[in-house]
């Protein structure tokens, strides 16, 4: 008895600082955003914080630009992850092959991911700016109209996709390979000798080994593709109109342009809420894959 | 006052005699010598044409001050969210701050109160020019002084206007007709540059435009053709959005995009001017100390070839032109035992020598009547004498940008309705009334009504 009262001691004990260090860092923020978003709370306003209840989550359904923003947020997602998905499954499966010379492209194919996201949406701003942009300099060569890149509603939220999977498809590359070069061979040879096709291999075998791998990288881009800011504060601020206005950004404009924290915390509650709900239902495939099928 | 005096013969002396003092440095005031002497300043400063300024000329800065300067440049969004950030703090984390004119209002409880630091020191304001001076004034109180205040004029290629037989424009039917025969006649000029990108770009051009047509973006007093700044009660903050000088100046934006440069949507402050410094439009909108961008390039077809007007108006009303521009405060969280440092440094940063430095370095702006009287300066800066004749006639006003806590929050509304409208994603009536409920529904929750 007086054992085990010493081992559950011991365990408090040394989970403790990991249990603290979560509490400080995920549940009091949390908890704290919650705080702010049930005030009117503005830094431009001498007058202290008041209590609103509910009224800054009413307000959120009553506003166009915060509906707008979810969707813009939703579009940029897919479009994103689908072609980084695509395009670094591809990649993965080149880079795989016995080919020479691939060893240093597979290396060199990982410097986007090393820059920051910033800087990358900087470049592309330069690159596609209508009056100086390098790529419409290109265009016009060609006797061609130069393209209204970051002005026109569909080519901005186009623009904006591309320079994120620019940069993060060598990412997804990366884990994809991994995997693939972690599968065992002698699933392949079975296969094989039980008279399988290489396109029933790949559908077969590779892609269900492949699942977990997948799954990961899926969370980890879909998590960092809702939470961009950086290319839209660098490329078009959120415009044409509000085409490329994703919810960070209408966050950030709201918290720290107009400092109305308040409206900005409710925000961020429920762009937690929408983030957790949806990596729950990715870490549910990975926990326990049957379920899901 | 006397031991003052011979401190800076000292120094004085000094600079002659000492090998390290350089050209520059000869056309500093004397009592600029040695400002820091040993220490540190620290400010938060803006990327407008007088900080870009004092960072191509740090080190010589560092060298006379005799000290380290930290300068801090930002844009204009983070600078703001810098200032109330650093508001929050018990102590300062800047000596100077740089504070836009409007932006009085909201950081007004902020501000150190500058009277007495005037009065100890014998600080005479009487050669920056009134309304420059005057704008930093709330309650009797002097809150800045002015750095780089200067306004959103109107400027268009005088070469241009006169192949084609054209007046310079005063009105906004002027602008329209001169961009359209340009347009019809020019196959890679444009007419007309603005700031229509989204956000602050386009919010702060949607006020000054709707000021074209007499009317503010709040229901002030309204005392001739012009509004009461000086006394904005709660009553006052009710927004004028949807109204018909919204209406106007939606569809006069609207007119604008026809005859505008490609990527227009995407284009703010530094940009118009760029592209009609390379003849990329004929017309611009401009804060006027930019026209060095122009001005101090020998390749720019601009150069040498532009005149400049107020902002051109709409139907039965005045040319008015936004005043707005760069002031340095001390914030009122400083380390009193920094107070004085802070105090000479502006002394020394807004000082006749200092002014007139900076229009050799791409500020073409001059708040001191000593300075904008030099033909040197004149010459380097041709806007000038033209902004200091529109302050004469009384077309330089504030009350577009009214100084409220608010402002920003307006501007941010109608950065994004009036995208929307540009791009044609909402009518100009849905887009107003958008506007109208959500400013409405800021003044409700300060409680103003």
């Amino acid at each position: 008895m007086s054992q085990s009262r010493a081992a559950r001691r011991a365990a408090f004990i040394l989970i403790s600082p990991a249990v603290l260090l979560l509490l400080a860092l995920n549940v009091f923020p949390i908890g704290f955003a919650v705080f702010i978003s049930l005030r009117h709370w503005s830094l431009s306003i001498v007058n202290p914080p008041r209590f609103a209840g509910l009224f800054n989550y009413q307000e959120l359904t009553l506003d166009d630009r915060f509906i707008n923003s979810l969707s813009v947020s939703a579009t940029f997602v897919l479009i994103a992850i689908l072609a980084e998905l695509v395009l670094g499954f591809a990649l993965a499966f080149v880079f795989n092959s016995k080919l020479k010379g691939l060893d240093t492209l597979r290396k060199l194919s990982l410097l986007p991911v090393m820059a920051m996201p910033l800087v990358v949406g900087l470049v592309w701003f330069y690159m596609l700016n209508e009056n100086f942009g390098v790529i419409n300099w290109f265009v016009t060569l060609f006797g061609a109209e130069r393209l209204p890149f970051l002005t026109d509603s569909t080519l901005a939220m186009l623009s904006i996709a591309l320079a994120d999977i620019w940069q993060w498809t060598p990412f997804v590359t990366l884990v994809i390979f991994a995997a693939l070069q972690s599968l065992p061979e002698y699933v392949f040879e079975a296969g094989r000798m039980d008279g399988l096709t290489e396109r029933e291999i790949f559908w077969r075998i590779t892609l269900p080994l492949l699942r977990p791998a997948i799954v990961v990288v899926l969370i980890i881009r879909a998590i960092d593709a809702v939470r961009m800011i950086d290319l839209v504060f660098m490329m078009t601020k959120g415009g044409p109109g509000g085409a490329t206005e994703v919810l960070p950004w209408y966050l950030y404009t709201t918290g720290f342009q107009s400092f109305d924290l308040g409206y900005a915390g409710s925000m961020a509650v429920v762009m937690i809420i929408i983030v957790t709900l949806g990596a729950q239902v990715f870490v549910r495939q990975i926990a326990n894959p049957e379920k899901g099928r | 006052m006397f031991r003052k005096m011979m401190k800076e013969n000292i120094r004085g002396a000094a600079c002659i005699l000492g090998a390290t003092c350089l050209a520059f440095g000869a056309s500093i005031p004397a009592h600029a010598q040695g400002v820091l002497d040993g220490k540190t300043i620290r400010i938060l400063g803006i990327g407008d044409p007088v900080f870009q300024v004092m960072q191509q000329i740090h080190g010589d800065l560092e060298e006379i001050a005799g000290g380290e300067i930290q300068l801090d440049v930002r844009p204009f969004d983070v600078l703001h969210q810098q200032v109330l950030l650093n508001a929050q703090n018990d102590l300062s984390n800047y000596d100077l701050i740089a504070v836009d004119l409007p932006q009085f209002g909201e950081y007004r409880p902020f501000l150190t109160n500058l009277n007495p630091l005037i009065e100890e020191n014998d600080y005479d304001g009487s050669d920056f020019h009134d309304v420059a001076w005057n704008g930093a004034q709330f309650g009797g109180n002097q809150l800045g002084v002015p750095l780089q205040p200067h306004p959103e004029i109107f400027a268009y290629r005088t070469d241009v206007f006169e192949k084609y037989g054209l007046d310079a424009p005063r009105t906004h039917d002027d602008v329209l007709a001169a961009a359209k025969t340009i347009e019809e006649n020019e196959a890679d000029m444009s007419g007309v540059c603005w700031n229509a990108a989204r956000g602050t770009p386009i919010g702060q051009s949607f006020i000054m435009t709707q000021g074209d047509f007499g009317a503010a973006p709040i229901d002030m007093v309204k005392v001739g053709d012009d509004f009461d700044m000086g006394n904005i009660q709660p009553e006052n903050m009710k927004p004028t959005i949807d109204t018909a000088e919204g209406e106007a100046t939606l569809n006069y934006f609207l007119a604008l995009l026809e005859v505008s440069p490609p990527g227009i949507l995407n284009m703010a402050w530094d940009e118009r001017v760029r592209v009609f410094a390379q003849g990329g439009c004929a017309m611009t909108y401009i804060w006027s100390g930019r026209s060095a961008i122009y001005e101090l390039d020998e390749d720019a077809p601009a150069r040498g070839n532009v005149g400049y007007v107020s902002h051109p108006s709409g139907p039965d009303s005045p040319n008015r032109s936004t005043l707005g521009g760069w002031y340095l405060s001390i914030p009122t969280n400083i380390d009193p035992d920094r107070v004085d440092l802070a105090w000479n440094v502006i002394e020394w940063l807004t000082s006749p020598e200092m002014i007139a430095e900076y229009t050799k370095h791409g500020n073409c702006v001059a708040p001191r009547k000593s300075v904008s009287a030099d033909p040197e300066v004149i010459a380097r800066c041709p806007v000038i004498p033209h902004v200091n004749q529109m302050a004469e006639d009384g077309f330089l006003q504030g009350w577009q940008r009214p100084p409220v806590p608010e402002i920003q929050k307006i501007v941010d509304v109608l950065g994004a309705e009036s995208h929307q409208v540009l791009t044609g994603d909402k009518s100009v009536k849905d887009a107003l009334a958008s506007a109208q409920r959500l400013i409405d529904r800021e003044m409700r929750k300060a409680q103003y009504y």
